[in-house]
């Protein structure tokens, strides 16, 4: 009994802050971010060269001359049946990067899975292009499971030594699963981020799902040591706040994030190990 | 609150990237000088912009690509002929006897180019529009000296589809011709088969205008869903002229009903049910052929189009046109025409004569549309445009120079030609406009009239006790550019128009005041608009303070004050970064949230 209104909660949940009022249940809505990502305002550009968001933008394999892999967890809503895990790899072969990726989110009566193949190259110095494809599946436990593949496309320019413009378009082939044809969400985003000083990076991001209304998102990252990062960061559209710490030893990481949904009173943590052996 | 967050994140932006080198600002506020109610088309806009970004060396291609630009005079066009190498086109910014409007441009191009001549030959666009819904807007281009290519990929507001349009190109050019592969556009004779996606329109610009000879084909730079052919396209240059072969097949919105009429929609938008069914759902199949006699002082183009149009239901229809045109040089000036073949069986006619002596030029124009005249992309110059409508029309316009200062008088006269018994639309009308303009540089003052008088046909359901007879619209204009300092610039427009017919009268009163900083890499437009109107039915037109790569007309048709401003920021490593955002109070009090319209526009140069 104690399972099935753990269920009902977090299906209550998740029409509420995923998906808004008025509209039909949308699949995939809750992408994997990384923790650092997270933390930072739940950005979708990769900020740091976190490897888990090449699911969001792919480009940053190449920018962020990546080597390495990573992995996440988190629980959102703080519902106990309910999770997200994802996990990555990429890797550089002839200037061109490659990636790896797979996650799943749900419980055991609802799951979404989602498998990606990521390729990146850059268009002279200062422009690197990725392409994401993806096959989403989704699985309702005792009813059935449903494929649809989805494409997804990023672009990061180096504007200067400081700041950074990304844009990311996500399912660009209108995908959609199920027999009911649900579509699955278009989302739009783009971007800056900037290091105005050694210790303080920041960044601010417009996200929109065509569904919806857009959101802007804000970061900012102070690193007053080496090896100890701390973000904090703001969603807008419903408001959320974020924060997390990231403590890098050599080229590994570790991270953990939270984010707060004002108009829930309830919070997401999220935490994240990974390994960028061409980090510096 | 949202377009907030953007200013000051923009601003934050702003101060965080650190500007290179000096900028060229001209740029912006160029197309800003033309007539707000005259349409330009996007293939121009979008053409304009790549020239300005250095994507063609200069010299003889660069001024190739000029002379497709709409706005291009027709002596002008003689000039840009001429040109065969760097040092002849940049003279041109120093000759008197061509445009103030080419002159303009060729000084842009100069300066934009010593900026850039550093940078690649791929340009990277993004561009989006915060209106009521979303309009996004991405454009890839890549251009070698023989090689170019072309991505664009549209979504307009409130469609389903994030990427709603995708067109793109391959051009390669050979010592003995062309070819295309992908989406290609002719703009050939004067309208009657295939042009642009705006006509040439009546006004103070058409004695420029109307008798240039289109420039033939080309890869389709625009975002219109509805106006490119898709395919592969051969040009062969021979000494008999040039030969063009064309075929391909393109995705059109329409329908074939069950009596075998063929409607197309060309609006691009895909939002309600009915056009989200009619989206693609007929395939055109094009075949084409094209002779271009281009030697000394004649020019003469025969072209034939045959056309398969084939919806999802597979209902068929097949028909084929075809046009002949002319320019043949005079002594004191040149005549011009065209003879066109439409579907249907329908005809249309054009043909001019425009003089040019020391300081004066003249143009007289006639034409002919029978009922429903369409063809392969035709867009013609005429009154009513539309495939439904049909028209007798005669236009006369007299250009005078003396010193600085340019008169301009035109006159229209049209007629149906084809009267339909239940249809309401005006059957016969007049058009007039008198200009004056003063112009030094950038800066410049104008005139100009405009007087228009439509008959209103009765169609049974006319709610007034007496119904009226006309129409007549009246608009005074003023408009000039001045500078307070080298980098301070002031535009200030006032317009009154009066709209009334024989029971009714409507007038409007609208002020556009746009003051801009233009600083090292940075310009700043503040703009405010203020509208009076009395009655509703006559209407103002402003620009909108445009980004580059886009030329939107306000339309204002109500008590308004509009404040906006806009913000273009550059550096020398080739990142453009365009923003602007228009507020809107529905009355003067200032009471009630405004509504807030913006663009945001990023572009790339590698």
């Amino acid at each position: 009994m104690r399972q099935l209104n753990n269920s009902y909660k977090f299906i209550l949940i998740y029409f509420l802050v995923l998906i808004p009022i008025g509209l039909l249940f949308g699949a995939f809505e809750s992408y994997p971010t990384s923790t650092a990502n997270l933390a930072f305002g739940k950005i979708n550009m990769n900020c740091k060269g976190n490897i888990i968001d090449i699911i969001n933008e792919p480009s940053s394999i190449i920018h962020f001359n990546m080597r390495g892999g990573g992995v996440i967890w988190n629980r959102p809503f703080q519902i106990n049946e309910l999770q997200q895990t994802a996990f990555t790899s990429a890797f550089i072969y002839k200037n061109w990067g490659f990636g790896v990726s797979a996650s799943t989110f749900g419980n055991n009566i609802y799951s979404e899975s989602m498998l990606v193949l990521s390729v990146a190259k850059s268009v002279k110095a200062r422009l690197s292009l990725g392409a994401n494809i993806i096959l989403y599946q989704l699985k309702i436990t005792d009813y059935g499971t449903a494929h649809a593949p989805g494409l997804s496309a990023s672009m990061r320019y180096n504007i200067n030594d400081n700041w950074d413009w990304v844009t990311t378009v996500r399912n660009i082939n209108y995908p959609k699963i199920g027999s009911s044809i649900d579509e699955l969400p278009q989302v739009v985003t783009t971007g800056f981020i900037g290091t105005l000083y050694e210790i303080l990076t920041i960044a601010t991001e417009w996200e929109q799902d065509l569904e919806y209304k857009g959101a802007l998102k804000f970061g900012i990252m102070v690193k007053p040591l080496k090896q100890l990062l701390f973000s904090v960061g703001y969603v807008s559209n419903p408001g959320q706040l974020t924060a997390g710490l990231s403590i890098n030893i050599n080229k590994i990481y570790f991270e953990y994030g939270t984010i707060a949904y004002n108009d829930l009173g309830l919070f997401t943590h999220q935490l994240g190990i990974g390994v960028n052996l061409d980090r510096h | 609150m949202a377009y907030l967050h953007i200013s000051l994140v923009l601003v934050l932006i702003l101060i965080g990237i650190k500007p290179i080198n000096a900028q060229q600002k001209e740029a912006t506020t160029f197309l800003q000088n033309l007539d707000a109610e005259i349409a330009i088309p996007e293939e121009d806009i979008i053409l304009i912009n790549e020239i300005l970004k250095g994507q063609w060396s200069l010299g003889k291609e660069l001024a190739k690509q000029i002379m497709k630009l709409s706005i291009i005079d027709f002596d002008d066009e003689r000039v840009l002929n001429n040109v065969s190498d760097s040092k002849s086109l940049m003279a041109i910014s120093q000759n008197d006897d061509v445009s103030d409007f080419l002159r303009q441009l060729i000084t842009i191009i100069d300066k934009s180019t010593l900026r850039k001549k550093k940078l690649g030959n791929v340009l990277v666009n993004q561009y989006m529009v915060f209106n009521d819904d979303y309009r996004y807007r991405w454009k890839f281009n890549y251009n070698a000296n023989d090689y170019s290519a072309g991505l664009i990929a549209e979504r307009d507001p409130n469609e389903k589809k994030l990427i709603d349009h995708l067109s793109g190109y391959l051009f390669k050019k050979y010592s003995f011709g062309e070819v295309i592969i992908g989406d290609y556009q002719i703009v050939t004779g004067f309208g009657l088969w295939s042009w642009r996606s705006v006509s040439t329109r009546k006004s103070f610009e058409t004695i420029a205008g109307l008798p240039r000879i289109g420039r033939g084909i080309s890869p389709y730079r625009s975002s219109n869903e509805a106006w490119y052919l898709r395919g592969i396209s051969y040009t062969r240059v021979t000494k008999f002229g040039d030969w063009n072969i064309s075929g391909g097949y393109t995705k059109q919105d329409g329908r074939i009903d069950s009596t075998g009429n063929l409607t197309l929609s060309s609006s691009g938008f895909h939002t309600g049910a009915t056009s989200i069914a009619q989206q693609n759902n007929i395939t055109e199949s094009v075949m084409l052929g094209q002779w271009n006699y281009d030697k000394l002082n004649r020019k003469i183009v025969t072209s034939v189009a045959g056309v398969n149009w084939q919806d999802k239901n597979s209902s068929k229809k097949q028909d084929w046109c075809g046009s002949i045109a002319f320019n043949q040089l005079l002594e004191y000036g040149n005549i011009f025409g065209e003879i066109g073949r439409g579907y249907n069986r329908t005809a249309g006619v054009i043909t001019g004569l425009r003089l040019k002596f020391p300081n004066v030029k003249y143009l007289i124009s006639s034409r002919y549309y029978s009922k429903g005249y369409l063809a392969l992309r035709s867009n013609p110059f005429a009154e009513w445009v539309g495939k439904d409508r049909n028209e007798f029309g005669l236009f006369q316009s007299i250009n005078y120079k003396h010193n600085r200062n340019i008169f301009i008088i035109y006159g229209d006269l049209f007629k149906a030609s084809d009267i339909k018994g239940d249809d309401s639309f005006p059957k016969s009308g007049q058009e007039a406009g008198l200009r004056w303009e003063n112009r030094k540089g950038r800066r410049y003052q104008r005139i100009q009239w405009k007087w228009e008088k439509k008959s209103l046909e009765n169609n049974g359901v006319y709610l007034l006790a007496q119904q009226p007879k006309y129409e007549i619209d009246n608009t005074l204009k003023y408009s000039g550019v001045f500078n307070f300092s080298k980098s301070f610039w002031c535009k200030l427009q006032l317009t009154y128009s009066l709209n009334e017919t024989s029971e009714s009268k409507s007038q409007a009163y609208g002020l556009d005041t746009q003051i801009w900083w233009e600083m090292r890499n940075v310009s700043i437009f503040f703009d405010v608009v203020t509208t009076v109107i009395d009655g509703g039915s006559a209407w103002i037109y402003f620009w909108d303070v445009n980004l580059p790569g886009e030329m939107v007309t306000k339309v204002y048709t109500k008590n308004n004050i509009f404040p906006a401003i806009k913000i273009l920021y550059q550096t020398n490593s080739g990142f453009e970064l365009g923003f602007r955002l228009r507020a809107q109070w529905k009355d003067f009090d200032f009471s009630r949230t405004p509504e807030i319209f913006g663009a945001l526009a990023l572009e790339i140069l590698l």
